[in-house]
């Protein structure tokens, strides 16, 4: 179709140009710029801003203690995430039974509750005088109980993960197979083999969360005497003495192994998707028989208690009851309230931020003429290819990146939230993508003839339609900041500690009671904010014609489909 | 479209709202990053006595060497406040420090001993880096040494995540015959089932809970515990390691801000002042002082002391060494 020359097109595409540079700039000093400079520093040692302080010689090499028990504890986490993993997957999509919904409520709570909540809460629960110097107490401080909380964690994931893979099998294959295959144990085999992709997956994608995951490693981890990679490399940059160069020559390992397990698990999505055609026939799902019923409440009961209810309760009990390293202390101090109100805004700043640059990222595909979708999906792989580098590799490249003559912003409350917004950035893309893929370009088409300024579409149609879903993100992004650890351990403003950071300092001094006190007044806080803003917010922007699911009844919808 | 435009005022009014909190109105005048107890006390008279602001931030000693290092030649403090003199001297050795701030003061024989050749930081009072700690009846025999402890169960802090805990290790080392020989003393309190904890609090948990028979921590966290609870008792080594706190001011920080600082580091020496941190209701009033006036009360004549002092340049350029092998060999 021959397009009419726009009145204003010169300076239209100027525009364009300006917003895509302005971006590629923002995720350039936010990505490119600090993790080239820190990653770097091995080869570059003057780079950093004090080399080596109370060392003599060069640091040590690469712990390859802490390497082969990142790599070992986190295989054993993704294997073991697997089996639980399908079957979760399972039930959410194949099976129809009453607590279908509350597993999947489960699974979102376990996703968003913090590893080190998640690790204080079994400590606290360990320290019981019943289990304290028992089998449980040296299982949970050793490989076992890091291994079972990384499972823990992981599963959230897994199951979505699986779900997928249940779905892209589909009704067509299942015919097929009960037509062609007579016996169960057969079919169920085919089926596992079809679905071993998935499996590999999940294995993959497990690995790297594990291998990554500070708040387990720097609690439990820390107290079992287990090096990991990702505490190893705090410790350089948090304890005397002071390495940054041996901190960028740890954090090499896993960005390779990060690297190295996304690439296997890109191979094996595609092989994924060159067995099972994505245009099959959806499963309907169908009722459960008693046997299967039991198990799902059974995994439904096992990882409600082990990812939420045992911590949570034992975090409540200790707040009301005692103080574990003996001294009395008051309820809340000044300080801890002090720090949630530090987080809630840090985190409130850098979720908004996180968000709208994922709208503006995302909105490249949604322009009439198509001249952002290349950019946009450029950007969006950088983007997510950034979720390969941990938070504390993040940090650390902040720490080398921001603190010269030219920008000398560490230590301040702009470079964290410059940092948690840039961390969440992938985050927000990946939820928000999917409501931005289903947005027809025909929509800002049919605006643009009827002569609605880009300005007067974004607020007309854009974001009435995507509202919900931007909040919902918005809402995602603020709870896991809220409580974010590894980037505010590194880079929080002296004197101003954020929550994760009050809540580890009282973990380590062993003050579980504070500790359960503190975490359980944030959760309330942070359920207060989210919960308002996620139902209040949608109530009073979004008009009434559209539908909950943002289906539209818009008169310039209708227009475009017409 | 007006909602819309609304909730965008709002939601950028907030943003701003919170950043405009989070950048700080107030003015932080002059900058202490400390982790002595007593500094916000100290700090608060300064700011009654000049009329000039100080903002104390307290954090670990690890913690304050590692943010510090970090910060490196932009530093955000003004003054540092901290104790174990290896980490001044290493911070010394990397020009953060101003030097020739040594003010004349009538110094006790112990306190001149402590001072640095160049001035870089003041020595403002000292403790002992490990006292043992144990319930009455079933610590060692009195005043015992390392090689003493091989019979009884010990926990001590972790060099690498608590900062007073370098000194001691280094004082052991010292007192077992340097480095690397003093390697033998701390391998058979490994073999004995030596418990290493994150910090001197967890150190008296452990001894609480009867997992350890011996902690080896602070003194002033010690006697604090043996004077609330009268089933624990404090024995002190001979000879016992000295543990300084030191004092500095930022080299890279303007000249007029430097003469606020060395201003308070004399403040925090005046008699007076002294007299303030020993009256402080935590375990932070129970350290020796370094000038003659005014007198401990509360604690041990010095005298009856043997005291030791590692040589903070010597132990300070090796505690990457000899912690890194400490987290390898001890902690594992």
């Amino acid at each position: 179709m021959n397009r009419a020359p726009h009145p204003a097109g010169a300076t239209r595409i100027s525009m364009v140009g300006v917003s895509m540079g302005a971006i590629v700039i923002v995720l350039v000093l936010c990505f490119v710029y600090p993790l080239v400079r820190f990653l770097l520093l091995p080869l570059v040692p003057g780079w950093a801003p004090l080399t080596a302080l109370g060392a003599s010689q060069p640091a040590p090499g690469v712990s390859w203690q802490a390497v082969w028990n990142t790599v070992r504890l986190s295989a054993e986490a993704g294997l073991l995430v697997v089996p639980p993993g399908l079957a979760a997957g399972f039930l959410l999509e194949r099976r129809r039974w009453a607590g279908n919904r509350l597993l999947g409520l489960t699974l979102w709570v376990v996703f968003l509750m913090p590893s080190y909540l998640l690790t204080m809460g079994w400590q606290i629960l360990m320290a019981a005088p019943i289990l304290r110097a028992g089998i449980a107490d040296r299982l949970f401080y050793g490989e076992a109980g890091i291994v079972f909380l990384l499972t823990v964690k992981g599963l959230a994931f897994s199951a979505m993960t699986a779900r997928a893979g249940w779905s892209t099998l589909g009704a067509d294959m299942d015919a097929a197979f009960h037509v062609h295959v007579p016996s169960a144990a057969r079919r169920l085999w085919l089926t596992l083999r079809l679905l071993m992709p998935v499996a590999g997956t999940i294995f993959m994608v497990q690995l790297v969360a594990a291998s990554q995951d500070f708040g387990i490693a720097a609690t439990l981890g820390a107290q079992a005497h287990m090096p990991l990679v990702i505490y190893a490399i705090y410790q350089d940059l948090s304890t005397v003495p002071v390495d940054f160069t041996h901190a960028a020559a740890l954090s090499w390992d896993l960005v390779l192994l990060a690297v190295s397990a996304l690439g296997v698990q890109a191979v094996l999505g595609r092989r994924s998707v060159a067995t099972v055609s994505g245009r099959q026939r959806r499963y309907a799902p169908r009722p459960c028989g008693w046997g299967m019923r039991a198990m799902a409440w059974l995994l439904t009961g096992g990882i409600m208690l082990a990812g939420f209810a045992v911590p949570a309760l034992a975090l409540l009990a200790q707040g009301m009851t005692g103080e574990g390293a003996g001294h009395a202390v008051p309820a809340m101090d000044a300080e801890d309230w002090r720090s949630i109100g530090l987080s809630l805004r840090y985190a409130f700043v850098a979720s908004v931020l996180a968000v709208l640059l994922a709208a503006v990222v995302l909105g490249g595909r949604l322009r009439p003429d198509g001249s952002g979708r290349l950019m946009s999906r450029l950007l969006v792989w950088l983007t997510v290819g950034n979720m390969a580098v941990p938070g504390v590799i993040l940090g650390a490249a902040y720490v080398i990146g921001f603190n010269g003559a030219v920008l000398p912003l560490y230590g301040t409350a702009t470079l964290l939230i410059m940092a948690y917004a840039a961390s969440h950035l992938p985050i927000a893309i990946r939820f928000l993508d999917t409501p931005f893929a289903r947005l027809h370009r025909s929509l800002g088409e049919a605006a643009r003839v009827h002569g609605m300024s880009p300005l007067g579409r974004v607020e007309g149609i854009y974001a009435p339609l995507l509202l919900r879903a931007l909040v919902w993100a918005w809402g995602m992004v603020f709870v896991t900041l809220f409580f974010e650890l590894p980037l505010s351990q590194i880079l929080y403003p002296a004197g101003a500690a954020p929550l994760g950071v009050r809540l580890l300092s009282l973990d380590d001094s062993l003050h579980y009671g504070a500790e359960a006190r503190l975490a359980l007044v944030a959760m309330a806080a942070c359920l207060a904010v989210v919960g308002t803003a996620t139902v209040l917010v949608p109530r009073l922007l979004v008009p009434r014609f559209l539908d909950p699911d943002g289906a539209c009844e818009h008169p310039i919808a209708r227009t475009a489909e017409r | 479209m007006i909602r819309m435009r609304v909730a965008a005022a709002v939601l950028g009014m907030l943003v701003l709202w919170c950043l405009t909190g989070l950048s700080g109105a107030r003015r932080p005048g002059l900058v202490i990053y400390s982790s002595v107890g007593a500094s916000p006390a100290v700090a608060s008279a300064f700011t009654r006595e000049t009329g000039i602001p100080a903002t104390v931030v307290v954090m670990s000693t690890g913690g304050l060497l590692a943010r510090v290092s970090a910060e490196a030649h932009h530093p955000r403090w003004d003054v540092l406040w901290f104790e174990g003199d290896g980490g001044a001297a290493a911070l010394d050795r990397s020009g953060l420090l101003a030097r020739g701030l040594t003010p004349d003061l009538d110094w006790t024989p112990v306190g001149r001993g402590l001072l640095p050749a160049d001035g870089a930081y003041v020595v403002t009072s000292f403790t002992l880096a490990g006292v043992f700690l144990s319930r009455t009846g079933r610590g060692p025999a009195s005043s015992p040494g390392p090689s003493d402890l091989s019979a009884v169960r010990v926990g001590m802090p972790n060099p690498a995540l608590s900062g007073p805990a370098y000194p001691l290790l280094a004082g052991m080392m010292e007192q077992g015959g340097g480095w690397p020989a003093g390697q033998a003393v701390l391998r058979r309190m490994g073999a004995a089932g030596l418990l290493v904890a994150p910090s001197n609090p967890s150190v008296l948990l452990a001894l609480r809970a009867g997992r350890i028979d011996v902690g080896l921590v602070q003194s002033s966290a010690a006697i604090t515990l043996s004077r609330q609870d009268s089933r624990y008792a404090v024995r002190i080594p001979r000879p016992a390691i000295i543990l300084p706190a030191v004092a500095a001011v930022a080299a890279d920080r303007p000249a007029d801000r430097r003469r606020v600082a060395t201003g308070f580091l004399r403040f925090v020496m005046r008699p007076d002042i002294q007299a303030i941190r020993m009256h402080q209701s935590s375990h932070d009033h129970l350290f020796w002082p370094v000038t003659t006036a005014p007198a401990q009360p509360d604690l041990p004549d010095i005298a009856t002391l043997r005291l030791i002092h590692p040589d903070p340049t010597t132990w300070g350029l090796r505690q990457a060494e000899v912690t890194t092998w400490f987290e390898r060999t001890i902690v594992r």
